[in-house]
């Protein structure tokens, strides 16, 4: 199912933006280790996705890589699965060396220690939500060529700013709870990183029905995304 | 027993079938043989290729690869491909690009290294360059590269898209050695190009295509095509050549004559061997025969513009 030369070859693939991500990061978690009790997972890993994650396929099929690449034995669903598990990976990378360099600055700031189990806990629900929220980046980056994931992405997120602040709202009912849950279903896992970011953090663990429906949520985006490669025509004229 | 390719009914048509690529595409390409495919641009040539190579979904028609479909992992596996263009991974080295490939092939780890270098040893790519990456290369060495990675795994199926564009004459030169080796080793090569040369010195069978259909296919079987022949004679030689008048044969007609040379019309390779034959017999020892043109090249023509040369 994962071929591992493609795995590989994602992950080597755009180094220079993963250093500099890993420096805003550590940056980022240090403005944040101080007089704060949570870790910063649902505000970075929606980033951390974003930035590794665009074009992931789309940048393959413009820049005509993908038109040698498929002429190996190489499945159309085995890339797909593969390019996810490689975003994933490098994703929940990245939170777990956020997360480390968290409880560091936790000690070193506060010299309360976090236990291993919750350092182990918060890895899985990074993890988690790593998974879910790379099916988003790799279906639309499926639809779009070149970095299109990332422009049509930005652009529902602008249309769904400007409805938040219509008129709309006085005249349909629960219009605001409507754009709540298409953003929610355009990114599955943050409802579910919400809810365990306010709360404590003994409770941090989601509840197991939001895991579901954000799970399947995000079986759905992969399993189009795998349909859409499938179906899709490779050629020049994806140039 | 491998059968080759049977292609029936292609068709494939881009826009929603507003722009018919191909239309109704029947050929078959046996193995060890190379096979040519011209066509002017746009013609349908790369679809063609895309659609043997899986990439691309026709609308209808089949394609038979030794009882396989495109898109199966046991073709692709024994095939070989060099596109069009060369849109490779430009920060890998040409080490790691190999290494990468033959992984993708899916052959055996134990021999990796020798295999590669073999391979880039045949096309002629020194080892001082193996450790740079491939963004410092010219389209020249990118295009032996290309060959180089295509014949990782001594495959089975070779296809070539325009594959010599942009490289120098000695990669010229090796690359039909290349070919001529692989197409002997059993190989079945499909090779696309606009250079009618090339096709006609590399393949065994050259199949036209236009408006997504082929208009014709043709073996190095005889040449019945008119043609001006230039046929020059050895004014040195003794005899009486100087003195007599040219002989004249059916199939051949007299253009120009010059000191040493004529120009003659001819009907084909029949009209050719009836003039230099006649032209010997009458005490001409003719020294060179020089056609107006190659034989694709006239094959190329459309009968109008034959006429207005």
């Amino acid at each position: 199912m994962i071929n591992r030369a493609v795995a590989w070859h994602s992950f080597q693939q755009h180094h220079w933006i993963r250093l500099s991500l890993l420096g805003l990061a550590l940056l980022f978690v240090y403005l944040f280790t101080d007089g704060n009790d949570r870790f910063p997972l649902i505000q970075i890993t929606p980033l951390l996705v974003w930035v590794l994650g665009s074009g992931i396929i789309g940048r393959d099929l413009s820049s005509g890589v993908a038109h040698l690449l498929f002429t190996r034995p190489v499945s159309r669903t085995d890339y797909v699965l593969t390019k996810w598990v490689s975003l994933t990976g490098a994703v929940w990378f990245f939170q777990v060396l956020v997360l480390l360099v968290w409880s560091f600055g936790k000690w070193y700031y506060d010299r309360t220690p976090q236990p291993p189990l919750e350092l182990f806990q918060e890895s899985l629900v990074a993890a988690w939500m790593a998974g879910t929220l790379s099916t988003v980046v790799v279906f639309f980056s499926s639809i779009m060529a070149g970095l299109g994931d990332l422009a049509l992405l930005l652009y529902i997120h602008v249309i769904l700013m400007v409805l938040n602040i219509s008129h709309l709202k006085d005249h349909i009912h629960d219009f605001k709870k409507i754009l709540s849950w298409i953003l929610y279903a355009i990114w599955p896992g943050v409802r579910t990183g919400y809810r365990f970011s306010n709360v404590l953090h003994e409770q941090q663990m989601p509840v197991a029905g939001d895991v579901v429906t954000d799970s399947v949520i995000a079986l759905c985006f992969l399993v189009a995304a795998v349909a859409i490669m499938n179906r899709k025509d490779i050629g020049y004229t994806n140039d | 027993m491998s059968t080759g390719i049977t292609i029936r009914g292609l068709a494939k048509s881009y826009r929603h079938g507003k722009v018919k690529a191909l239309d109704g595409i029947d050929a078959v390409f046996v193995p060890g043989k190379t096979h040519g495919l011209i066509g002017p641009n746009g013609s349908g040539k790369t679809t063609l290729m895309g659609c043997m190579l899986g990439l691309l979904r026709p609308d209808r028609g089949r394609i038979d690869i030794d009882g396989l479909a495109p898109k199966d992992l046991q073709f692709k596996s024994s095939l070989g491909y060099v596109p069009e263009r060369l849109r490779f991974d430009m920060w890998m080295k040409l080490w790691d690009f190999m290494v990468y490939h033959d992984r993708l092939a899916q052959l055996e780890p134990a021999g990796r290294d020798q295999r590669i270098s073999d391979c880039l040893e045949r096309i002629g790519l020194e080892s001082k360059n193996w450790q740079e990456r491939l963004k410092s290369f010219s389209r020249g060495t990118l295009q032996r590269l290309g060959l180089a990675q295509a014949l990782l795994g001594r495959p089975k199926y070779l296809f070539l898209d325009e594959p010599t564009s942009g490289m120098d004459p000695s990669g010229v030169i090796l690359f039909r050695r290349v070919i001529r080796e692989e197409s002997e080793r059993g190989c079945l090569v499909l090779l696309s190009s606009h250079q009618l040369n090339q096709v006609e010195q590399l393949c065994d069978e050259i199949h036209f295509i236009d408006r997504g259909q082929f208009t014709r296919a043709e073996t190095k079987n005889a040449d019945t095509t008119p043609r001006v022949l230039r046929l020059r004679w050895s004014l040195a030689a003794p005899g009486k050549a100087k003195a007599k008048k040219l002989p004249k044969a059916a199939l051949a007609r007299l253009i120009e004559q010059r000191a040493g040379e004529a120009l003659f019309e001819v009907e084909g390779d029949q009209g050719a061997n009836q003039i230099i034959a006649a032209l010997v017999k009458a005490g001409f020892p003719v020294i060179e025969a020089i056609p107006d043109s190659s034989r694709l090249e006239r094959l190329f023509k459309t009968p109008q513009e034959r006429r207005h040369d």
